[in-house]
C-alpha cells in the first residue's frame, strides 16, 4: 500500500474528522438497525439496515433532508409500483416493467443534486416491480413491509444523527459565508485590475472567476442542506437567505463586468478614469478588512457615479448600471 | 410543476447525455440478466443474484478512461461477491450479523475520505454486505451465489463496451453539451424574469436560474476537464489542442455575456416595465437559442431576424427613458454574444 494512502487514512483517524465521526456512528446506527431487524422478526427487514445506510448523511441538515425526501419519495413510488402489479399479472409485462422503471430510475438520477425524492419515487416502484419479479405470491405483504421497514430505518437514520456525534452545518455555513465575500472583493479587484491593464490581471482574473463561482455552488448545495437544520429559526434562515440572494446578485454584476474588463476601454477614457477605477478598487479592499470604513467610502462611491453616468458609451453604461447593483447589495448588507 | 419537470425529463432523452447512456446500459443488463436468469433452472436457487448483481454493479462503472472504469467495476465485482459470500458464515446470529454491517458500513464510510469514486464504490459494495445478509441462504449454496455474482459482474462489464469512453469524442460531446446548456439557460432567463408570477415569487424564479447557472459552471469544468485529461494523455494534435483552448475561452466568454443579458432584470427599478419589450426580448433569446443549437450541430444558422430585432429594441429603448440604459447594454451584449458565435461558428 502507498505511503499516502495510508497517510490519508492516519489523518483522518480521529474524532476531530468528520468522515471518522459520521463512520463511526453509521456503524452504530447499522449495528443497532441490524439487531432490531433480527430480534423484531420483521419481514424482509434488512431495509432497515439499508435504508440507514443511504439516508444517513455528513451532517445533520443533510440527513433531515435525505430522510424526508426519501420517505415522502418512497410512498409514492411504492404506490404506483404497488397499482401496476395488482393491475398486472403477466410475468412477461412484468419483467419489462422492471427493465422501462430501472432504464428511468436511472434518467433522473441527475435530479439527485435537485431533489432526491424525485429519484426515489421510480426507484421505489422498481423495487415493488423486483419483489413481484423474485416472490410474486408475496409481493403485496412484502411492499408493505417495504414501507414500514424504510420508515424505522429512515427514523433510525435521523435519531442517530441527532443523538451520536452531531455535525451542524452552521460552522461550515459561517466560514463559507466569510470565505464567500473575501472572494467577492478578490473577484472584483481583479477585474478592475484588468481594467487599468495590470501585469498578470488576466491570470488572476480567470483563478478569482472559477474561485468565486466554486463559492457560489458550494453555498447553494450547503444551503439546500442546512435550511432543515434551522426550520424552526426562521429569523436565521432569512438571514441567510437574503445573504446567498445578495452574493448572487453581486456575482451576476460582477461576471457582466469581467466580460467588460476583458474587452477593455478605450485608452483615453481608461486614463481619465483611470484615478476613479483606482479609488473602487480601494473601498473593495477596504470593504474586506471593515464594513464601518465601507460605509463611509460608500459616499466617494457616489460621486463616481456620476463620473461613469453621463457618458454615451454603452461598456460604461453597463460599467455605471453593474457598479449600482453592487453598492446596492453591499448597503443592504452592510 | 408538471410542466417543469416533464421539460426536465424530456431533454434527458438525448444520446449525448451520460446520464442517458448510463440508464440505457442499466435498462440493457437488466433485460440480459432476466434472460439468463429465467434460463436457470429452479434448481439454482441463487440465480436471483444475476439480476441483483447486474443491475447495481454496472453503477461502479467509474473513472475517467474507459480501461480505469472497467478495472473498477472488476474490482467491486469481486468485493461484492467475496463479501457476499463471507455473509453466508455469520447470518444465522444476529449479534455477529450486527458486528459485520457495523465493520464493513465503517470501512466503506472511512474509506470515502479518497474521493467520490471511491465512496460510490464503496456504497455499492457495501449494499452487497446488506443484502447478503438480509437474504440469507444454506451454506451450500453459499459457493452457487458468489458465482452467480460473478456472472451478474460479467453482464454488468459486457455492457460498459457500449458507448465506451474515449476521450477525445467526449470533450467534442461536452463543447457540443455546453453550448446546449447555454441554450437552455437562454430560454430559462426569459422564462423565468419575464413570467408574470415574477415580482411577486421573484425567490422562486431565481432559485430555478441559479440551479440552471450552476448546471452551466458544472458543464464548463466538465469540458476543460476533458480537455485537460485528453491534453495530459497528448490524444491532441496541436490544432486541436489551439482550437479546444481557444474553445474553452469563448465558452467563458459566452457564459459572461448571457449572465450580463439576464441582468435586465436588475437594471430596472421595476421588473414588469420590460413588459413595454416582452416580445423583442423573448424573440432575441429565442434566435440566440437557436443559433447555440446550430453551432453545436455545426450547422448553418442566419443572423438578419436577429439584427431586426436589436433594431426594434434600439428604437423601443429611446421611447421608454427607464429602459434606456438597460436596452442598450442588452443590445450591446446581444451583438458581443453575436461576434463570439460569428468566431466558433463560421457559417453564421
Amino acid at each position: 500500500m502507498s505511503q499516502p494512502f495510508i497517510l490519508k487514512l492516519q489523518e483522518h483517524c480521529n474524532l476531530r474528522s468528520s468522515v471518522f465521526r459520521r463512520a463511526l456512528r453509521m456503524a452504530l446506527a447499522m449495528f443497532v438497525g441490524t439487531v432490531i431487524y433480527y430480534y423484531a422478526h420483521l419481514m424482509q427487514g434488512f431495509w432497515v439496515p439499508l435504508t440507514v445506510c443511504i439516508v444517513m448523511q455528513l451532517t445533520t441538515g443533510g440527513t433531515l433532508r435525505k430522510g424526508l425526501q426519501r420517505f415522502v419519495g418512497t410512498i409514492l413510488g411504492l404506490l404506483i409500483g404497488f397499482l401496476l402489479v395488482e393491475w398486472i399479472h403477466s410475468l412477461w409485462v412484468i419483467d419489462l416493467l422492471l427493465v422501462v422503471f430501472l432504464t428511468l430510475t436511472y434518467m433522473t438520477k441527475a435530479f439527485n443534486l435537485v431533489n432526491y425524492g424525485i429519484f426515489v419515487v421510480p426507484l421505489s416502484a422498481m423495487v415493488a416491480i423486483l419483489v413481484t419479479f423474485f416472490v410474486p405470491h408475496e409481493a403485496n405483504s412484502l411492499i408493505v413491509a417495504r414501507l414500514y421497514d424504510t420508515t424505522i430505518g429512515a427514523a433510525l437514520g435521523v435519531v442517530f444523527t441527532l443523538l451520536i456525534f452531531p455535525t451542524s452545518l452552521k460552522p461550515e455555513i459561517e466560514k463559507n459565508n466569510q470565505h464567500t465575500l473575501q472572494l467577492q472583493q478578490h473577484y472584483l479587484q481583479a477585474i478592475l485590475q484588468h481594467l487599468l491593464r495590470h501585469d498578470n490581471s488576466e491570470a488572476l482574473l480567470k483563478q478569482s472567476f472559477n474561485q468565486f463561482t466554486t463559492a457560489l455552488m458550494e453555498n447553494r448545495r450547503l444551503y439546500a442542506d442546512w435550511v432543515y437544520e434551522v426550520w424552526f429559526d426562521s429569523e436565521r434562515k432569512q438571514t441567510q437567505q437574503k445573504f446567498l440572494k445578495t452574493t448572487e446578485k453581486t456575482g451576476q454584476a460582477l461576471f457582466a463586468l469581467q466580460e467588460l474588463a476583458r474587452e477593455g476601454l478605450p485608452d483615453d477614457t481608461a486614463s481619465e478614469l483611470r484615478d476613479g477605477l483606482v479609488k473602487i478598487s480601494e473601498i473593495v479592499s477596504a470593504a474586506a478588512i471593515n464594513i464601518t470604513e465601507l460605509k463611509q467610502a460608500m459616499v466617494d462611491w457616489q460621486q463616481l457615479e456620476t463620473q461613469f453616468n453621463p457618458r454615451q458609451n454603452a461598456g460604461l453604461k453597463s460599467l455605471a448600471l453593474n457598479l449600482g447593483v453592487y453598492k446596492e447589495i453591499n448597503d443592504t448588507s452592510a | 410543476m408538471l410542466n417543469y419537470l416533464q421539460r426536465e425529463i424530456l431533454t434527458r432523452f438525448d444520446p449525448d447525455y451520460n446520464y442517458f447512456k448510463q440508464a440505457i446500459r442499466t435498462g440493457l443488463v437488466c433485460l440480459l440478466s432476466i434472460l439468463v436468469y429465467r434460463a436457470f433452472p429452479a434448481t439454482y436457487s441463487e440465480s436471483y443474484w444475476v439480476v441483483l448483481a447486474a443491475v447495481f454493479l454496472v453503477q461502479t462503472r467509474l473513472g475517467a478512461t474507459q480501461w480505469q472504469q472497467m478495472r473498477t467495476l472488476s474490482l467491486c465485482v469481486l468485493s461484492a461477491a467475496i463479501l457476499g459470500y463471507l455473509s453466508g458464515f455469520v447470518f444465522n446470529n444476529p449479534i455477529y450479523s450486527a458486528l459485520f454491517l457495523a465493520v464493513t458500513t465503517f470501512i466503506a464510510i472511512y474509506l470515502s475520505v479518497f474521493g467520490l469514486h471511491m465512496a460510490i464504490a464503496c456504497f455499492f459494495i457495501n449494499l452487497y454486505a446488506i443484502l447478503s445478509v438480509g437474504l440469507p441462504t444454506a451454506s451450500s449454496c453459499l459457493l452457487q451465489r458468489f458465482l452467480m455474482i460473478l456472472l451478474g459482474g460479467a453482464l454488468a462489464l459486457l455492457v460498459c463496451f457500449l458507448w465506451p469512453t474515449r476521450l477525445k469524442p467526449q470533450l467534442r460531446r461536452d463543447e457540443k453539451i455546453y453550448l446546449r446548456t447555454l441554450a437552455e439557460f437562454s430560454h430559462a432567463l426569459v422564462e423565468n424574469y419575464l413570467h408574470p408570477a415574477y415580482p411577486q415569487q421573484a425567490e422562486k424564479f431565481e432559485y430555478r436560474l441559479h440551479e440552471r447557472r450552476d448546471r452551466l459552471l458544472r458543464m464548463l469544468n466538465a469540458v476543460r476537464h476533458s480537455q485537460h485529461l485528453a491534453s495530459e494523455k497528448k490524444l491532441l494534435t496541436i490544432n486541436e489542442q489551439d482550437s479546444t483552448e481557444e474553445f474553452i475561452v469563448r465558452a467563458e466568454q459566452l457564459f459572461a455575456l448571457f449572465i450580463s443579458l439576464g441582468n435586465i432584470r436588475h437594471y430596472v427599478r421595476d421588473v414588469t416595465a420590460l413588459n413595454f419589450v416582452t416580445e423583442e426580448l423573448k424573440l432575441t433569446h429565442q434566435l440566440l437559442a437557436a443559433a447555440l443549437y446550430a453551432i453545436s450541430e455545426h450547422t448553418q444558422w442566419n443572423s438578419s431576424n436577429l439584427q431586426t430585432t436589436l433594431t426594434t429594441l434600439r428604437t423601443k429603448a429611446t421611447e421608454h427613458p427607464e429602459l434606456e440604459n438597460g436596452l442598450i447594454v442588452f443590445v450591446d451584449t446581444v451583438e458581443k454574444i453575436l461576434v463570439v458565435i460569428k468566431c466558433l461558428n463560421p457559417l453564421s
